[in-house]
């Protein structure tokens, strides 16, 4: 029998609309999973499918090989994170963190106790007595985050949870989370279409998309080995390349600046920007499939910056090798 | 192990059980103490003998006055409508989005005219514009102006408490936003602030148009002589001409009327169903600015001086006066009395106990029935069979507000002897008064908590049946704090109207148990200046107990910051 | 009487609440004996309208004459109240009725709502009131007449009209205001005092000639009377109004020495209003004692005071006032109640055409 979450072939249907379309997935106890994916891709189906929010009109959610069909979204202990929080206007910030301890009839004492420490936890000792119109965005997300995790949900479901924050903001709480959901061990599935995001939160990565699941694998490995060009796409890899008849994913550092007697490819430079402390070069070339542009990294050969034309070569650390379409 | 299959997950048993009783409940009142009454008596206009009789349709249709009443009726109910939203929506502005000193005051005082009795607004509205009157030399005693112009008096609360409640509540970034980008005051209401209205004022229009179709008092008292509608043609052709086929083919047409604007308003309701950005409480406003609000606040002051204020004034200083036009007391004294000599059957106070215990009863059952309405026809199930069916309950439950209370009183004594077989004859029980009101109270229960419990984003319900909450502890710790407020003004105008409703209730009071408006009907239906005086002054009572109610009700919006 | 209420209202509640609830609701007769054993007496329901009163204790000695406890049910006046004597005929409201008057009564008798019933206790002199069939006992009486502002016809050096036809006299241009008998008994009334006067056929050129006098019309009789009329103290300019005869007892000076309206005699129309027995009534014999009671000396006396009607049995006292200042007319118009129920739509119609156009 298996430990944790099992999805399979489910289906969730709107009307007409096939949102999500037989997918399987499994969840390991203590594991976070991330979902990404365009928006529109069936994700958030998914995810409210699991919770409980939507039916599945085919296929089965079970949690510890016990089918979940008959179990309604307050008996299955899955928290949810939504995008916006979703905090009770009406109540203050320490009365949202215990609410589901008061559902569950937690003491008075005991629930202090546990609100004090999530507040600890996400950073907010001290705010139980705020009222939520008065938080900032970052904020009320890790109010919401603090109020699914208190009553120790078996699964937690993310959806999108720092979408609605600026970049820095996302950044930082990003590792926070992974920090607070590895302490906790929280079992989690955490839904993006930022795959810096999924890498940076998830033990695994599901690439979902028009409502199928195409590839399953840890970071490192799904970063490695693509399965195909759309996966790729969403992980960042910028081109697909012809080396030699055989196609490779191009990442973002994937593509290096060379003599143009060197190189592979002879590219036209657009423009040479330095971001965060580096040099980026975007070039107009053709790598097997007509011309586009693309980022490179500039290469030792190249030193000034004031050439026009450049060879152009792969970063063996940069690509990934595709499977044949 | 896999799971069992592809067994489509379906609400359990209990919730269904829980679901159709809160929509059962309500359907099962309405349809005992309306539709079962008005269809029986309606039913008895078509039926000669025992066999089907539709000789009275063709007859009924066929004279040009049927369709000169409809047309009035319509042309009545649109201008009041019209009038009452125009002059309506530049006070809730005033009232509900701008601070000044005496707001709570005057949020009260636009409520008084609303359950005054309509006769005696007639009576002392015609004392105004009659020839000898100060405001003769408008020169619209008996017209329709005249009417149009009484329908916003008793209307124009409709409108500035149902939208004002709902834009206090309304995130001002909105519209903030829109100025940002350019648009001008005007243009960012029009674009922005209206359409997020737009459910409010729907709600209200449909309540009004329903109010001005079936006004009764006002109409007779202040239209041209024999000036009709159909709703006092009902009336006529019932207690007249004792013509109940005719009476029947009427109120078949005015409720294809009703039903007709229920339509019309519910198709406007359902294009923008969508969750509004609304602010847990309201947020006070901004002050008052002369300049920057000159429109609605000119608008607005206009009205509730000539239109409101006047009136109303007129009725108080004439209940101040002695016959022979000297300051005097006497007409409040003479509450403690029957009248002159003995123009009733209770006194004047105890007239208002029975009003108060009937109206009290009357709120509870309103808010009983009308909140679980609400509460049904806010959620929004998947299926779209099963959204139409709650947009139809939501209608249904108008109705009562278009039907006459002739039909619906008459009604009442042939089908009530024998309630569901029961040995109970509740025709001359003391029940049947407050049940009566809360039928014509449940609409007003349903547009005040409807807007705000479909505004609820149902995530946040979602958000706690996550954390745990079954669907009773979502309703309680989700829907309830958010709905407390509009729930106080519920039972405010729950009671008010049930404390003013004059049609049904004077068919049903008891002499001993006569309500506050049936007396005063009765006063003024006697000779003799003690008796007008005492009219007039319970009249004051009447609009002081009103304003009480409400300004409590306002205050007690629940204290619901803290605690769930 | 008390309990009796009570426990229907109980009973009543728990129908209503709980839609369910079948053991504890008590019939009506189950009322009526439980009461009974209480209080060694039964109860008997009046159906009446909305201005039946009477001074406080009558109904208690009737109560201990008769060993009969009074219901009252008051469910409108006039036609509604005739409508829905008709309307539940089957399933009827009580025992006893009063306040079915002649413009109306026929109209109910020949839909079978009465058990005939002529009282023995109704006095000779009340014999001219009796309706044709004696199905009915009539108990009081009034005249709507046309009333006169005195004082506005002193201050304007005119002398009041006296009869119908001054009133379509020139003299009285713009003076008179009277009430719709689509929308008020009174009007209807007085629709019929003319009809009387005028003849079947004459009447329609009386009220052409009215109108061309500038009768005002109102739908409501205190809309006619508060608003429209000079004399009772608004600001109305029509000193001639569409009243009763007894209206001039309520416009008495303080010092009681005159009053300042009068009723015009030669305009009236005599409205008698009856008592009877429901068909169906479940206690008939309390019925006919309420209905003997209804004529008796101290009831009769008792009417004037407390329903501004006068009381059928002519040597009953009258109050001071209403022999000085509100007498009967004479002579006034009547119609025959058959002829009223057979014509009354057509007549209104007939009316709102001519005056209304």
């Amino acid at each position: 029998m298996s430990r944790g979450l099992e999805v399979r072939d489910a289906v969730v249907r709107y009307g007409t609309t096939t949102a999500v379309d037989g997918v399987s997935l499994d969840v390991a106890e203590g594991e976070v999973l991330a979902l990404l994916g365009p928006s529109g891709c069936g994700k958030s189906s998914l995810l409210r499918a699991v919770a409980g929010l939507e039916p599945l009109a085919d296929g089965s959610v079970a949690w510890h090989g016990r089918d979940l069909a008959a179990v309604p979204v307050h008996r299955r202990a899955f928290g949810l994170l939504f995008q916006d929080g979703q905090l009770f206007a009406h109540a203050d910030v320490a009365s949202n963190v215990g609410y589901g301890l008061r559902v569950a009839g937690v003491r008075r004492t005991d629930r202090e106790a546990r609100v004090d420490e999530l507040l600890g936890l996400v950073g907010l000792s001290g705010y139980g007595s705020r009222a939520v119109t008065a938080l900032s965005g970052g904020e009320r997300q890790r109010v919401a985050l603090a109020r699914a995790l208190a009553p120790r949900p078996r699964l937690l479901l993310l959806d999108e949870p720092l979408s609605a924050l600026d970049r820095a903001l996302r950044e930082r709480l990003a590792a926070e989370l992974r920090e607070i959901l590895t302490a906790t061990g929280t079992t989690g599935i955490f839904v993006t279409h930022d795959h810096d995001e999924a890498f940076a939160v998830a033990d695994r990565v599901a690439v979902m998309d028009a409502g199928t699941i195409l590839q399953v694998a840890p970071p490192e490995e799904l970063w490695a080995a693509p399965v195909s060009w759309r996966v790729a796409d969403f992980l960042g890899y910028q081109a697909v390349a012809d080396v030699d008849h055989e196609r490779v994913a191009v990442g973002p550092t994937g593509l290096e600046t060379t003599v143009p007697d060197v190189g592979r490819w002879v590219g036209d430079v657009v423009r040479s920007v330095r971001r965060r402390g580096r040099t980026e070069v975007t070039v107009d070339v053709d790598l097997g499939g007509g011309v586009g542009r693309y980022t490179a990294v500039p290469g030792a050969e190249l030193t000034d910056g004031s050439d026009t034309s450049v060879g152009l070569r792969l970063r063996a650390d940069g690509c990934a090798p595709l499977p044949a379409p | 192990m896999r799971p069992a299959r592809a067994r489509r997950s379906r609400p359990p048993v209990a919730r269904v059980v829980l679901w159709g009783l809160a929509a059962g409940v309500p359907l099962a009142f309405l349809a005992i103490f309306f539709a079962w009454p008005v269809l029986a008596l309606v039913g008895r206009g078509f039926v000669t003998d025992g066999s089907l009789d539709l000789s009275g349709v063709a007859e009924v249709f066929g004279e040009s006055r049927t369709w000169r009443l409809l047309g009035i009726t319509l042309g009545q109910a649109v201008a009041g409508t019209v009038a009452s939203l125009v002059l309506g929506v530049p006070g809730a502005y005033v009232l509900y989005r701008c601070q000044f000193r005496g707001r709570t005051f005057l949020r009260g005082l636009v409520t008084v005219p609303f359950v005054l009795p309509t006769v005696v607004v007639g009576v002392a509205f015609r004392a105004l514009l009659a020839p000898g009157g100060p405001l003769a030399f408008l020169g619209i005693d008996q017209t329709f102006t005249a009417i149009v112009l009484a329908l916003v008096f008793f209307n124009y609360a409709v409108v500035v408490r149902t939208v004002g409640g709902l834009w206090e509540r309304l995130d001002p970034r909105a519209e903030q936003a829109a100025r940002a980008l350019g648009a001008s005051p005007a243009r960012a209401f029009r674009t922005v602030t209206l359409p997020a209205l737009t459910p409010a004022i729907t709600s209200a229009a449909s309540l009004v148009f329903l109010y001005c179709a079936t006004a009764f008092g006002t109409v007779l008292v202040l239209g041209p002589p024999g000036y009709g509608t159909i709703e006092t043609e009902i009336y006529v052709q019932t207690t007249q001409f004792l013509d109940l086929r005719s009476a029947a083919v009427l109120s078949v047409v005015q409720l294809v009327v009703v039903a007709g604007a229920l339509v019309t308003a519910d198709r406007t309701r359902a294009r923008r169903e969508n969750a509004l950005g609304l602010l847990p409480e309201a947020h006070g406003g901004r002050r008052l600015s002369l300049r920057a609000d000159a429109v609605p606040t000119a608008v607005t002051a206009a009205v509730v001086i000539l239109l409101l204020a006047l009136p109303v004034a007129t009725l108080v200083t004439r209940s101040l006066h002695a016959a022979d036009g000297t300051w005097t007391l006497d007409n409040y004294r003479n509450l403690a009395t029957t009248g002159g000599p003995n123009a009733l059957s209770v006194t004047v106070w105890e007239a208002a106990g029975n009003s108060l215990r009937a109206a009290a009863l009357a709120a509870l059952i309103a808010v009983v029935v009308g909140g679980l309405v609400a509460l049904v026809v806010s959620r929004r199930p998947r299926a779209r069979v099963g959204r139409r069916a709650l947009r139809a309950l939501d209608s249904v439950f108008m109705l009562p507000l278009g039907v006459s209370a002739v039909t619906v009183g008459f009604g009442f004594l042939i089908t009530l002897d024998r309630p569901l077989g029961l040995d109970v004859d509740l025709r001359t029980s003391g029940l049947l008064v407050p049940i009566a009101q809360a039928v014509v109270a449940i609409p007003l229960v349903v547009r005040v908590v409807l807007p705000v419990l479909r505004a609820i984003d149902p995530r946040l319900r979602e958000a706690a049946a996550t954390l745990g909450a079954g669907p009773g502890r979502v309703l309680a710790t989700v829907d309830l704090p958010v709905v407390l407020r509009p729930v106080g003004l519920a039972v405010g105008f729950a009671f008010a109207t049930s404390l003013g409703e004059f049609g049904a209730t004077s068919f049903l009071a008891r002499p001993d148990t006569a309500t506050l408006p049936v007396v005063i009907f009765r006063l003024i239906g006697k000779p003799g200046a003690e008796n007008y005086g005492m009219a007039l002054a319970a009249s004051v009572v009447l609009a002081l107990v009103t304003a009480t109610v409400m300004l409590l009700a306002e205050r007690l919006r629940g204290e619901s910051a803290g605690e769930l | 009487m008390r309990t009796t209420i009570t426990t229907r209202s109980v009973a009543a509640s728990g129908a209503v609440l709980a839609l369910a609830l079948t053991g504890c609701a008590s019939s009506d007769t189950g009322d009526a004996e439980g009461s009974s054993a209480e209080t060694g007496s039964s109860s008997v329901t009046l159906v009446t309208h909305d201005s039946f009163a009477l001074s406080d204790g009558l109904l208690d000695e009737f109560t201990a004459e008769s060993g009969y406890d009074v219901e009252l049910v008051a469910p409108g006046d006039g036609g509604t109240l005739v409508n829905q004597l008709i309307l539940t005929k089957d399933s009827p409201l009580g025992d006893a009725v009063f306040g079915v008057d002649n413009t109306y009564a026929s109209r109910a008798v020949d839909e079978g709502v009465f058990d005939p019933y002529l009282s023995s206790a109704l006095p000779e002199s009340a014999a001219a009131e009796v309706p044709a069939g004696e199905s009915l006992t009539p108990v009081d009486r009034g005249d709507v007449c046309i009333n006169a502002d005195l004082a506005w016809f002193e201050e304007n050096d005119l002398d009041a009209p006296t009869t119908l036809d001054d009133l379509a006299d020139p003299a009285y241009q713009d003076l008179l205001v009277v009430t719709n008998p689509a929308t008020s008994s009174p009007g209807l009334a007085f629709l019929l005092a003319t009809v009387g006067a005028k003849g079947e056929h004459g009447w329609t050129d009386y009220w052409t000639a009215l109108s061309e006098n500038g009768v005002k019309i109102a739908d409501g009789w205190e809309d006619a009377y508060y608003v429209d009329f000079t004399g009772a103290g608004g600001a109305g300019d029509r000193p001639l109004v569409l009243s009763y005869a007894t209206s001039p007892a309520f416009t008495v000076t303080e010092d009681g020495s005159e009053t300042t309206t009068t009723a015009l005699l030669d305009t009236c129309f005599r409205q008698v209003e009856y008592a009877g027995v429901l068909a169906g009534a479940e206690n008939p014999d309390g019925a006919r004692e309420l209905v003997d009671f209804l004529v008796s000396r101290t009831v009769q006396e008792d009417i004037p005071g407390q329903m501004y009607m006068y009381p059928v049995d002519g040597d009953a006292a009258l109050p001071d006032e209403w022999a000085q200042f509100a007498p009967l007319a004479d002579d006034p118009f009547d119609v025959d109640p058959a002829e009223i129920s057979a014509h009354r739509g057509d007549w209104i119609e007939t009316w709102t055409a001519t005056v209304l156009g």
